[in-house]
């Protein structure tokens, strides 16, 4: 292959590569945001009870808090699954490595990777 | 790593519980006997994988051929301190149920720290040739200033940071062993450096990878344990809604209803607390306001994504097969990690551990004693040691990379034969754990604000130039050194001059972290864009 050639295949795998990185960056972004907020939201609204206000029984889920259950352990379990479910179907191999075209090559380039 | 500082604060309340526990059946030092001889065994053989390969890539990246066990468990070994295993249960056991805002920001510190950043740092240093973060920004803006103020803010914070882990881990070893500070602390120096030193990169991930395992293993396999002796969970919860808060009656506070199982939680305890405050009545005050819950909550989260000593096993995988499968183990670990304790420092009252204010670091050791068998206990002993010693091996390394590759080679220029490369990285490796020795048997107070802030610090600093870097086109070096120095700046302000303190408690971070974020947008749209030809590299171009 033309070094031309070599060099535009390099750009258009590189351009693929970042589309793909951005899009899984904001899928990520947005559980991140969304596990944070939400448990944020429910730790608080039903965590921070004033003290005439909490129950003489509080209630209690497994022996947990209700609102430590609520709040943290099944936003924690959602967000495992949600990670599952992005490692498993929306974050992609990388496309097969394409080398970086000799008068592209950094001075300590060394392709020792494989994708 | 984010607990760090709970450790530190408690090293000077050193006990003699974890050596009354080896005498009380010396059987429980069979498992840290045994993890010490695998880690020296780990470190002989990867060592043999240097001979014939670059030298270099072996030494920093392994040959960037990790499998997603190793980056997974070597990820989180890393991240984890001692801390994590001492200082957050004695948190637990402080403050009960309300830790759990404090520590649900860990929900999405996998998918943050893998998902995030994982794949993009690990082809673009596949194709650039870079061994450091720091290489990767040297070369995207071709400026050698950047590339020498990352490398120096990594050098000196991961040092102090080191400092912190080094008196940790003499701490560990001198209350298991019942010998002096300064003999722990030798002992656990000799010990890392040798095999950090000879083993390299491969070295230290195999070994976190084994303390990965030995970690969750003691925490996970204590909980069955402290739950059938306090009864069941129901009855612990419920015994401990009865808990009356000491701190508060020290202070002369009228103790607020099942404190320990609400939000914002019993009193905060301070170290010097006497009993007899002068002046005008007390005020409440409680630990985790939720200003305070949020800050953490945002510095668990996201702080741990660029740290220094974790961004090395970006550089490191296989493949992106191995960082998805990675980050499938490492969700559910860290679930279980956190999750472990908080469930058993919740039954420690219920089983009549009743330990005075600002004696909580003997918390886990006294849970070893009431409720686990000798086998355990030995786990548990060499759970908080595997996590020190797992945390400062890769900070070793990343010190010793920022000296060798970012600033002798790069910044000076000097360009080394193999052999030279080799013998510099091992003298560097080992000249940083002296100079670290040397630092923790005299500990000096000065640098003590320093670890406090290390992990707030550095994420308000690295975070956002290093993200701009991978992602934005728009960023240029002007915009990276405002993020940069704008952020460190801010942070120190902040801490120093406590200019929000009356308004609202935030964490430092929560002021910095937005602002260098600001600072490399200003800064890069300040100056003029990098041209296509350079962007081209790394943002390629549309078909």
């Amino acid at each position: 292959m033309s070094n031309d050639k070599q060099r535009q295949s390099f750009l258009i795998h590189q351009a693929r590569h970042v589309r793909q990185c951005w899009f899984e960056a904001r899928i990520v972004f947005g559980i991140i945001v969304v596990a944070l907020t939400v448990s944020s939201v429910i730790l608080y609204t039903q965590g921070y009870v004033l003290p005439e206000q909490r129950p003489e029984q509080p209630t209690l889920i497994l022996g947990i808090p209700a609102w430590v259950m609520c709040g943290l352990v099944v936003p924690w379990l959602a967000t495992i699954g949600v990670t599952w479910l992005f490692a498993l179907f929306l974050m992609k191999d990388d496309e097969p490595y394409v080398e970086v075209p000799k008068d592209m090559r950094r001075s300590d380039s060394h392709s020792t990777g494989r994708d | 790593m984010y607990d760090s500082l709970l450790l530190l604060g408690q090293v000077s309340e050193t006990t003699s519980k974890w050596y009354a526990l080896t005498q009380r059946d010396p059987a429980i030092l069979i498992p840290f006997i045994g993890y010490m001889l695998a880690v020296f065994a780990i470190a002989i053989i990867a060592h043999r994988y240097q001979r014939g390969a670059e030298f270099e890539v072996e030494y920093y990246v392994a040959g960037r051929s990790f499998g997603p066990w190793v980056l997974a468990l070597s990820w989180v070994a890393t991240l984890a301190s001692g801390g994590s295993f001492l200082g957050y249960p004695s948190l637990v056991y402080s403050y009960g149920w309300t830790i759990a805002f404090w520590v649900a920001g860990s929900m999405v510190t996998a998918i943050a720290g893998l998902g995030l950043v994982g794949k993009r740092i690990n082809r673009l240093a596949r194709q650039t040739g870079a061994l450091t973060l720091v290489d990767l920004l040297r070369d995207r803006y071709s400026n050698d200033t950047i590339g020498s103020v990352y490398a120096v803010m990594i050098v000196i914070l991961t040092t102090v940071y080191l400092m912190a882990q080094f008196i940790a881990g003499a701490v560990i070893l001198q209350s298991i062993l019942g010998t002096s500070y300064r003999m722990g602390l030798i002992l656990f120096a000799v010990s890392v450096v040798a095999y950090t030193t000879y083993g390299g990169f491969r070295a230290v991930a195999w070994t976190d990878t084994m303390q990965g395992i030995v970690m969750i293993v003691g925490v996970v396999l204590l909980v069955p344990f402290a739950i059938h002796a306090a009864g069941g969970m129901r009855e612990a919860t419920t015994r401990l809604a009865e808990r009356p808060d000491p701190t508060a009656q020290l202070r002369g506070l009228e103790t607020r209803q099942h404190d320990y199982l609400y939000g914002p939680g019993p009193e905060k305890v301070v170290q010097e607390l006497d009993g007899g405050e002068q002046g005008p009545a007390p005020t409440a005050n409680p630990y985790l306001p939720l200003s305070l819950a949020l800050s953490m909550v945002l510095l668990r989260g996201i702080g741990g994504v660029l740290m220094p000593t974790a961004v090395p096993r970006m550089l490191a995988f296989r493949d992106t097969r191995a960082l998805r499968r990675a980050l499938m183990l490492l969700a559910p670990y860290l679930f279980l990690m956190y999750g472990s304790s908080l469930i058993t420092m919740n039954c420690a009252w219920s089983l009549g551990l009743d330990l005075a204010p600002g004696k909580s670091d003997q918390a886990v050791p006294e849970m070893a004693k009431l409720v686990a068998p000798a086998w355990l206990a030995g786990v548990l002993i060499a759970a908080p040691f595997a996590a020190v010693m797992s945390t400062v091996d890769s900070a070793l390394l990343v010190v010793s990379g920022s000296v060798v590759r970012d600033l002798i080679q790069k910044t000076f220029k000097l360009k080394l034969s193999q052999f030279f490369q080799r013998a510099l990285a091992y003298f560097v490796t080992a000249a940083t754990g002296v100079l670290v020795l040397t630092l923790a048997l005299s500990q000096p107070q000065f640098l003590i604000p320093l670890v406090i802030h290390y992990t707030g610090g550095a994420a308000s600093v690295l975070f956002w130039p290093s993200l701009a870097t991978l992602y934005w086109k728009r960023a240029t070096a002007a915009g990276i050194l405002s993020g940069l120095l704008g952020g460190g700046c801010i942070y120190i302000a902040v801490v120093l001059f406590k200019p929000f303190d009356g308004i609202v408690n935030l964490h430092p971070f929560m002021y910095a972290f937005p602002a260098s974020a600001i600072l490399v947008g200003i800064g890069s749209w300040l100056t003029a864009r990098q041209g296509d030809e350079d962007l081209e590299f790394y943002f390629g171009r549309d078909e």
